[in-house]
């Protein structure tokens, strides 16, 4: 007897955790995907007003933003630095977004967009730049809305599921 | 023939293919590298002082521009954006005006689709040719030229004629230099120089610095349009000899000319073959005739880069006669290499120098 209930507190803790996890996904996308605009819009002034040099922008992004997302940028500047040879700022930034992003809530459709930014980042003049760093954040902000819809509607949902389905577990067992 | 610093200055820009076919190249080349020229789906082109050659796809050089390796459109754009450090946006300026310089002041010509704006050049976009000139640094090299541009222990005002390539920025950096220092073999104290830098060619500055050697007593303007440069240093740095590369617009010669009057000395640098070619372009004909200037000297490559063809007296004395090329026993000017020889003696061509009319 204590066994089985023992097996079954494991069945709902773990479904429960299952459910908490997929949740603190929606709840989180929306702040990381806020994270990401502020970061964009920190580099779109520094390219716009200070022609700053991408290695120093990208930095001053990094620290200007969340935990989350801050590394994406923070590697993109640390493969750009001193000693990179043949890199672009395509290249540094497509690289930080495969090993920094899956730490953060972001869905691809919304890296997508990074990566699209990085085949013309630095590879333009300042207008063109700005207009590019401009359409991303639109776009975030679009997928930002999506996500908040997203949450309102699946963020509980998932807890229920998470918790219900462990239940429902259990008794099937039993 | 690897010039000095490659490994630190050039080689990282280049993208990494391009980087390495050069590397092989470079031990087979007859004599010192001036340029690398990258063209989009065209030959890896070198021009060196006696000559040029493509390179090879396999090792070695070729004359041969089908057996020539050849430059892709991700090579030109890699290396273009290494060379504006990633960020194309923060030399905006030096593309409009088709150049940038890298670390250590050699400066990259560029060629590309222009985009107008008004008729004016906005920007180049589709960059596919780029033209690394290598700068060199030629210490001495003024040695056999400076006693004959002082005059009672000060520097006479003096313009350098050179046709492209044969090394007046070279010229001017070693005479900014000396007179910085002071040359005792020249009757001539350190004094304080000013030089205006707009292509960061002369000094190759990064962040400001002066990365080749300018003198003690240099202050460089980094990157600043040459009148308003010249203006900016009479003003406010009290110098001596005030050094500038290149000038011909009328704003730099009435720049000039307010320079003399403060009474400080000119060292400047002009595109021309000779003094009647100079004098022939409406603003530099106005400052000769002003008499801003006490020589002109031109320089050629006839006995390779930085040969001194003529050293001319415009301050209305008897003209100087044609002396040897830079330095005594120094060969003769930037491009002797070893192997080349020794050649002092009196340059081929001109004499005493007088501008007609």
């Amino acid at each position: 007897m204590l066994g089985k209930a023992i097996g079954a507190l494991i069945i709902l803790g773990a479904s429960s955790y299952a459910g908490w996890h997929v949740a603190g996904g929606y709840a989180r996308r929306p702040a990381h995907l806020r994270d990401l605009q502020t970061a964009l819009a920190v580099l779109q002034t520094e390219v716009e007003y200070g022609a700053t040099p991408l290695p120093i922008a990208l930095r001053s992004a990094a620290g200007a933003t969340g935990p989350a997302v801050a590394p994406i940028f923070g590697g993109a500047a640390a493969r750009l630095g001193a000693g990179s040879r043949g890199i672009t700022p395509g290249d540094a930034l497509r690289e930080a977004i495969a090993e920094e992003a899956a730490a953060s809530a972001l869905r691809p459709e919304d890296l997508d967009v990074l990566r699209a930014l990085a085949g013309t980042l630095g590879a333009s003049g300042r207008e063109d730049q700005v207009r590019h760093l401009a359409l991303a954040r639109e776009r975030l902000t679009g997928l930002e809305a999506q996500a908040q819809e997203q949450r309102a509607r699946y963020e509980k949902l998932a807890r229920y599921v998470g918790v219900l389905s462990g239940a429902a577990l259990v008794l099937i067992l039993i | 023939m690897i010039p000095a610093r490659f490994d630190q200055e050039i080689l990282p820009v280049l993208a990494p293919r391009v980087a390495q076919l050069i590397q092989a190249a470079l031990p087979h080349l007859p004599a010192p590298l001036e340029e690398i020229r990258l063209r989009e789906d065209r030959p890896l082109h070198l021009v060196h002082t006696s000559g040029d050659a493509f390179i090879g796809r396999s090792d070695g050089l070729t004359q041969d521009p089908h057996r020539a390796a050849v430059a892709s459109h991700d090579d030109l754009l890699r290396t273009f954006q290494m060379m504006a450090q990633g960020s194309v946006y923060a030399w905006e300026d030096e593309i409009r005006g088709g150049f940038l310089t890298l670390m250590g002041g050699h400066r990259v010509g560029l060629a590309g689709r222009a985009v107008l704006d008004s008729g004016r050049i906005r920007t180049l976009k589709q960059v596919s040719s780029l033209n690394i000139r290598v700068a060199r640094e030629v210490p001495g090299c003024a040695n056999g030229l400076l006693p004959r541009l002082v005059k009672g222990g000060r520097v006479v005002s003096t313009l350098i004629i050179s046709p492209p390539q044969a090394g007046k920025t070279t010229l001017l950096r070693d005479l900014v230099r000396q007179i910085s220092a002071g040359a005792p073999g020249a009757g001539l104290k350190g004094c304080k120089v000013g030089l205006v830098d707009e292509r960061s060619e002369v000094a190759g500055c990064s962040a400001g610095v002066p990365q080749r050697d300018v003198g003690p007593r240099t202050d460089v303007l980094d990157a600043c349009p040459k009148a308003e440069g010249m203006m900016l240093l009479i003003r406010s740095l009290s110098p001596a000899v005030v050094a500038v590369d290149e000038i011909g617009r009328p704003a730099d010669a009435e720049a000039v000319l307010e320079a003399l009057h403060a009474g400080v000395a000119v060292l400047a640098t002009a595109h021309g073959y000779s003094v009647e070619d100079v004098a022939r372009r409406p603003a530099l004909a106005e400052l000769i005739r002003a008499g801003a200037f006490g020589r002109a000297v031109v320089l050629g490559r006839s006995r390779g880069p930085g040969t001194v063809e003529q050293v001319a007296d415009l301050g209305g004395e008897a003209g100087a006669a044609a002396g040897p090329a830079f330095g005594p026993g120094q060969g003769h000017g930037l491009g002797a290499g070893p192997g080349q020889g020794p050649g002092p003696g009196p340059a081929p061509v001109g004499g005493g120098g007088r501008v007609a009319g």
